[in-house]
């Protein structure tokens, strides 16, 4: 094995059944620091749940989440704090702190100094676009640009690699985190996933939309009735007969013009 | 101004604001007692003579006696009551969780009055130093249970929700109140006018005695509270963010239900049922620092001593020279208010 390319996140044949019902069967995927992991499928394929047992938030029935070469819910709750980062689909939050008080909350598992927080927070705020929001009652905000708000306050959580080399690379999960953006935003959100990739981060994201998949993803996981049932490239999974028989559409797939990855597109 | 720049000034104004109000609750009452007497009185504790010393006799042994160990018990009670409150909003994720209206002060009565009850039936030699130490934590007792009950029907992964949360308040207020009724029967006359007193609330009948357990106990749950600040902000977000953050929750939550409840029981057990300041002091300083509990915290127990004091000085006075106890002023100052809470919040509770 090569060292260099070691997972960071390596889901081993992931199961899990609440009564009688197998929610995910044998689900196994990995993902790499320097590559951003985009987990597909249709409403109720397992996503969440997988996304759960990955966060450590509900136990798996079979197989095993390894993180950083320890199974994900053994490591110690504030060393992984410092290289997992992770983004739900909402918040609850409904307590009036101001924006730059929610993103700070982020940095808490940091040892670093208030300046350097401070540094982090404003950096991170200008990176989502909601600098301006920054002196705002959280609990004004528009669902967007919550969604927003709580990217920077999980990205000022893993901004630095830590030190300490033996907690290994960092891994950034984002559940749907466009589901309440506007197209711009949409794409500035996986833009920045990206850069955390090119900064050794291993990024997993949740996305519906195939087209922000196949232009940002270095590889698609296809998560269908709790089984994975297509992983590789953009080229390799979006196939019009592959979607034809995951997700019941009938597309065309054409190159992008410019950049030459496959758009999806209704027939 | 930046808020915790805001936070500090603010903080620093109820400390001074506290000490007058102390002064102001040491000099009023039935008995007049100067501030000049007062000033004596201190005087004569450092071991300065005090040329007129006799006169002030009468208004010293008020002072000592009386006013000095109730002023310190209704700090004590007013700022745990604020903090507990202020920390089980945290807890719930909802501005609107007070100890009395989610019936834990009910549940901590319940086991105050089992503990009057029971005490009353031993005999006199052992209740005197049983009592200081059973009722408050049968106290305990009833405030945990009522609050492990509560957070479990009304708490989910997405926060509580604040109609499921006031029912199982009335609920436990019900079984409560079902609780002290029979209790009621089974009392003596004088367990009687213990339990009536203690469902009312009352700071008067405070003793030196009886504070030396209890300022260290409630003292030290304060400081327990303010050190869970960082974990109560986190909680905020939500619990898996929590324990993202790096957070344990169940710890966190198991140890702030104990503290909770230990503070709202021990107080219940000393003052009876004081409700409202829970609510009313968070959530005013909430509205003028924001929710940050690590300032929270320690000015809502500031603003919470000198509200509670305050309403004391209220109790005393209306009808003097008969006093009206303290829980009737606080509910008549906090009820309103927490209806004003619920009307602007109607639209959202579901």
């Amino acid at each position: 094995m090569e060292v260099t390319m070691k997972a960071s996140l390596d889901v081993k044949g992931v199961s899990v059944r609440r009564s009688e019902r197998l929610l995910l069967d044998n689900v196994s995927f990995t993902a790499k620091p320097g590559e951003v992991v985009a987990l597909l499928g249709p409403n109720g394929a397992g996503k969440s749940t997988l996304f759960k047992v990955v966060t450590d938030e509900m136990p798996a029935d079979g197989g095993e989440v390894i993180f950083n070469g320890q199974p994900v819910n053994s490591w110690d709750l504030s060393e992984r704090a410092l290289m997992l980062g992770i983004l739900p689909q909402s918040s609850s939050l409904n307590f009036p702190f101001s924006v730059g008080e929610v993103v700070l909350l982020g940095r808490s598992p940091c040892s670093s100094s208030r300046e350097e927080n401070a540094k982090v927070v404003h950096k991170a705020l200008e990176l989502v676009d909601a600098l301006h929001l920054k002196e705002r009652d959280y609990t004004t905000l528009s669902g967007g640009e919550k969604q927003r708000v709580h990217l920077a306050r999980v990205l000022t959580q893993i901004w630095d690699e830590p030190e300490s080399d033996k907690l290994g690379p960092r891994l950034l999960l984002l559940d749907e985190p466009t589901s309440a953006l506007d197209p711009a935003h949409q794409h500035q959100t996986l833009r920045i996933a990206r850069e955390f990739a090119s900064n050794n981060v291993a990024v997993v994201v949740i996305l519906h939309d195939l087209n922000l998949a196949s232009q940002y993803a270095d590889r698609l996981v296809m998560l269908c009735q709790g089984q994975v049932r297509a992983e590789g490239t953009p080229h390799e999974v979006l196939t019009p007969e592959l979607l034809k028989e995951l997700l019941d559409i009938d597309v065309c797939i054409i190159p992008h013009p410019v950049n030459g990855y496959p758009l999806v597109v209704a027939a | 101004m930046d808020r915790e720049n805001r936070a500090r000034l603010f903080t620093a104004g109820l400390a001074v604001l506290l000490p007058m109000i102390m002064l102001l609750s040491i000099v009023t009452g039935a008995v007049p007692v100067g501030v000049d007497s007062f000033i004596g009185l201190i005087k004569s504790w450092l071991g300065f003579q005090v040329p007129d010393a006799s006169d002030h006799a009468q208004a010293w042994m008020v002072v000592e006696v009386i006013r000095m160990p109730r002023t310190i018990l209704g700090v004590l009670v007013g700022s745990t009551l604020a903090i507990c409150g202020g920390a089980m909003q945290g807890l719930f994720r909802n501005p609107l969780a007070d100890p009395s209206i989610i019936g834990v002060s009910s549940g901590a009565a319940l086991g105050a009055g089992v503990g009057i009850v029971l005490t009353g039936l031993l005999p006199v030699a052992l209740v005197s130093t049983l009592h200081i130490y059973t009722v408050p934590f049968l106290a305990f007792l009833g405030g945990f249970g009522a609050t492990l009950l509560v957070y479990k029907i009304g708490t989910t992964s997405n926060g509580s929700s604040v109609a499921t949360m006031l029912l199982a308040g009335i609920a436990i207020g019900a079984l409560s109140g079902a609780g002290m009724g029979i209790l009621n029967y089974v009392a003596d006359d004088t367990m009687l006018r213990n339990l009536t007193f203690w469902q009312m609330g009352s700071l008067g009948g405070a003793t030196w005695d009886q504070l030396t357990f209890i300022v260290p106990v409630l003292l030290g749950i304060q400081i327990a509270l303010v050190s869970q600040a960082k974990g109560l902000n986190a909680l905020l977000l939500g619990e898996s963010e929590a324990r993202h953050l790096g957070h344990n929750i169940q710890n966190l939550k198991v140890r702030l239900i104990i503290l909770t409840a230990l503070g709202v029981g021990v107080s219940v057990s000393v003052s009876g049922m004081i409700g409202f300041v829970g609510l009313v002091v968070p959530h005013l300083v909430r509205m003028t620092i924001g929710p940050d509990h690590r300032y929270l915290l320690p000015a809502s127990a500031l603003l919470g001593a000198s509200l509670l004091l305050f309403a004391d000085v209220i109790a005393r006075i209306v009808i003097s020279p008969a006093e009206l106890p303290i829980g009737i002023v606080t509910a008549l100052l906090g009820a309103p208010f927490f209806m004003s809470l619920l009307w602007q919040q109607r639209n959202r509770i579901g």
